[in-house]
């Protein structure tokens, strides 16, 4: 029960955690100038909803201060000349660029230059941020639990002396690993399916592409990531060794996945380094499955990538497990 | 609680730590590779966006306004189009995550005076980089001038670069995982290797045994978190606004939280596959998605919020952003603080009581 129930919770609160929409930002508001022009101006940014006024003091030092102390997110600040200075946390990530952002498009609205701007968003018009990261959320919950579970298969039977038992059997190492695995491909699939219909179900995310195709990328990744469990599993001789290669496995593949940093802004050497990554490619076929449709005429490069990498590190794990013993 | 039995236990799973090259070579070396690693490779800027450029109108003042995108550092060129297929078919392949759209007659419109839009489309499905692409668009060709009446600040980080933000962040999720794994196999393997038995029929108590289990632990831990804060100063290059000692007391707190995690699973679990799984799966997701790392918690909803309030990451992330690049304490830390402290205590608490000392104890 627990590897479906888990992953159903975590989607929930995940799936709200995810997002790097600002909404209601804790804003101080300083207007030294008190005229029109810089009324009407701040009432713009009050109006749009985004921006809500935190009482802080009448000085830029009080407004500062109350940012020091994150009492506030940002600051509009108009000096007595009614220059206008937009002030955003720095130290807050991505959200202090998304609200200057916000802030901008406002402005944009009364600072109109010659050329005007007819600004279309295709695939997710209203700009959601939970759009791009929840279908992410499906390839990082798949992955932790079915590389948690399967590192653990091979390296259990060794230390607790069943491996023995096993090896006297006629069984072949090949069946041995693919009996390993079908299990739990089996609840990856079921786990895919049932945080896909939350995705879809509770948070709106639309499927635009085909599901049959998603599954079979589904299977390719379960193959990879199972691969990459069973080669842990053979190679360690405890436990404790196999969780330790496991969460080495499971940082970088997660934090070099392009789920939150995107792999465009990465070094060269490290862009070449997540070509290795599984969850790189279920990544793309997820987030272009749902919100473009896409289907194998886009995506044909991320599917081989995904047979590559699990035939590789099933054989890999097949191969590795008679020498271990 | 005596301390000669507390300081036997610790020289004990000193011994453990000491003796096992792997168990050491992940409480110092990993944390400080991964740190190295993710410090160079990840950021959150876009710049250089990949733009599909259609110019119908094809004269002087079109090509200007082109060039006033692609001569930016925002954008690249990546694809010249001559239809609304070609122009569908670059963003829908991903090849081109915006595109700019001049019509024709741009340039006529623009001599007569008469308003004139240009298209921009982008890519919404990565709705950040879509959203920082709109903005370079709006700051290109709104009358938004630099050194005019508007200007935009980017408080505590003047250069803007991601990397500030993100490596205290960082140093935060990856102790908060470390931390908890090193602890949760310490005392689910004395019930596996049976050598629980022998502690039992030694005069130890919870206290002392708990304690003593923690204590190399603690000191691995800080020897990470100073090496970490050591390399965000010096090699990355992060200012350390507030002072050390600020530094020094937070580490103290968070660290006795993270390591108090493992511990708890460790005592509830009882065999170490159950306990590694567990700590990997409650630090692991949680501490990178809930601490406000890459999220921030003010943007989630109140019970999602809540929650996070239970990583103790989350309470790192905030007082590490704050004592090196604000340096300033104010009431808010002071809560995130007292909130981090009381976790700690509640877990410690927990784990106290879930520590039985007699055989069948717990079952």
């Amino acid at each position: 029960m627990v590897v479906f129930v888990v992953p159903i919770l975590q989607t929930l609160v995940f799936g709200y955690a995810v997002t790097t929409d600002v909404n209601r930002v804790g804003t101080a508001v300083v207007d030294l100038a008190r005229s029109t022009a810089s009324r009407d101006v701040l009432r713009g940014f009050v109006s749009s909803g985004i921006f809500v006024p935190v009482p802080v003091g009448d000085s830029f030092e009080e407004a500062w201060e109350a940012m020091d102390q994150d009492e506030v997110q940002a600051m509009l600040l108009v000096d007595a000349e009614g220059r206008l200075q937009v002030v955003t946390d720095g130290s807050r990530g991505v959200s202090s660029g998304i609200t200057a952002g916000y802030a901008l498009s406002i402005l944009a609205g009364s600072a109109r230059g010659p050329v005007g701007l007819e600004i279309r968003a295709w695939y997710n018009p209203l700009l959601e941020s939970r759009f791009f990261y929840v279908p992410g959320v499906i390839a990082l919950m798949v992955m932790v639990i079915t590389l948690v579970l399967s590192s653990m298969a091979v390296v259990r039977e060794k230390e607790i002396g069943t491996m023995e038992q096993i090896l006297v059997t006629p069984i072949r190492r090949w069946e041995f690993i693919l009996g390993k695995t079908l299990p739990f491909a089996a609840i990856g699939i079921v786990d895919v399916l049932l945080v896909s219909a939350v995705a879809v179900a509770w948070f709106g995310i639309p499927l635009l592409g085909s599901l049959p195709l998603l599954l079979l990328g589904a299977v390719l990744y379960l193959a990879s990531t199972l691969g990459a469990g069973l080669l842990i599993s053979t190679v360690s001789r405890t436990q404790q060794q196999a969780m330790l290669s496991a969460f080495l496995f499971i940082f970088p593949a997660t934090l070099l996945s392009g789920f939150a940093f995107p792999i465009a802004n990465m070094p060269g050497i490290i862009r070449a380094v997540t070509l290795l990554n599984p969850v790189r490619y279920m990544m793309t076929i997820l987030r272009e499955t749902f919100l473009k449709g896409n289907g194998l005429e886009y995506l044909w490069r991320d599917y081989l990538g995904l047979l590559l990498l699990g035939t590789a590190l099933l054989a890999a794990a097949v191969l590795r497990f008679r020498k271990s013993v | 609680m005596s301390p000669r039995r507390m300081l036997a236990i610790a020289r004990k799973e000193a011994l453990h730590v000491v003796r096992d090259p792997r168990s050491l070579a992940m409480g110092i070396a990993i944390p400080v590779l991964l740190l190295l690693l993710f410090g160079y490779a990840l950021s959150l800027d876009v710049d250089h966006v990949p733009l599909a450029v259609w110019d119908a109108d094809g004269t002087v003042a079109s090509r200007d306004l082109v060039r006033s995108f692609t001569g930016s550092a925002a954008f690249r060129e990546v694809a010249r189009c001559g239809s609304l297929d070609e122009v569908t078919g670059e963003l829908q392949s991903g090849r081109a995550v915006a595109a700019l759209v001049i019509p024709e007659g741009f340039a006529a419109d623009l001599a007569s005076t008469v308003p004139v839009d240009v298209q921009f489309l982008v890519d919404g499905s990565d709705s950040n980089t879509a959203r920082l692409a709109i903005l370079y668009a709006e700051a290109i060709t709104s009358d938004l001038a630099p050194g005019g009446t508007v200007s935009l600040v980017t408080a505590y980080n003047p250069s803007g670069d991601s990397t500030w933000s993100i490596i205290p962040g960082l140093i935060a999720i990856i102790v908060n995982v470390i931390a908890a794994m090193l602890t949760s196999l310490c005392i689910a393997r004395e019930w596996e290797s049976g050598t629980m038995e022998q502690l039992v029929s030694t005069p130890v108590r919870r206290l002392e045994l708990l304690t003593g289990k923690l204590l190399p632990y603690y000191v691995i831990g800080i020897l990470d978190v100073a090496v970490a804060a050591g390399m965000a100063l010096l090699l990355f290059g992060i200012p350390l606004r507030g002072s050390g000692l600020v530094l020094a007391g937070i580490s103290a707190v968070f660290l006795l939280g993270a390591l108090s995690v493992g511990l708890l699973v460790s005592t509830v679990a009882r065999t170490q596959l159950l306990a590694s799984q567990l700590s990997l799966v409650i630090t692991f997701l949680p501490g990178f998605l809930l601490s406000g790392f890459v999220y921030d918690t003010a943007g989630m909803p109140a019970v999602v919020a809540g929650i996070s309030h239970m990583v103790p990451a989350r309470y790192f992330v905030s007082l590490l952003r704050s004592v090196f690049l604000k340096g300033r304490w104010g009431p808010a830390l002071t809560l995130d603080l007292a909130l981090l402290a009381a976790f700690t205590a509640i877990v410690l608490a927990v784990a106290l009581r879930k520590l039985r000392l007699d055989l069948d104890g717990g079952r």
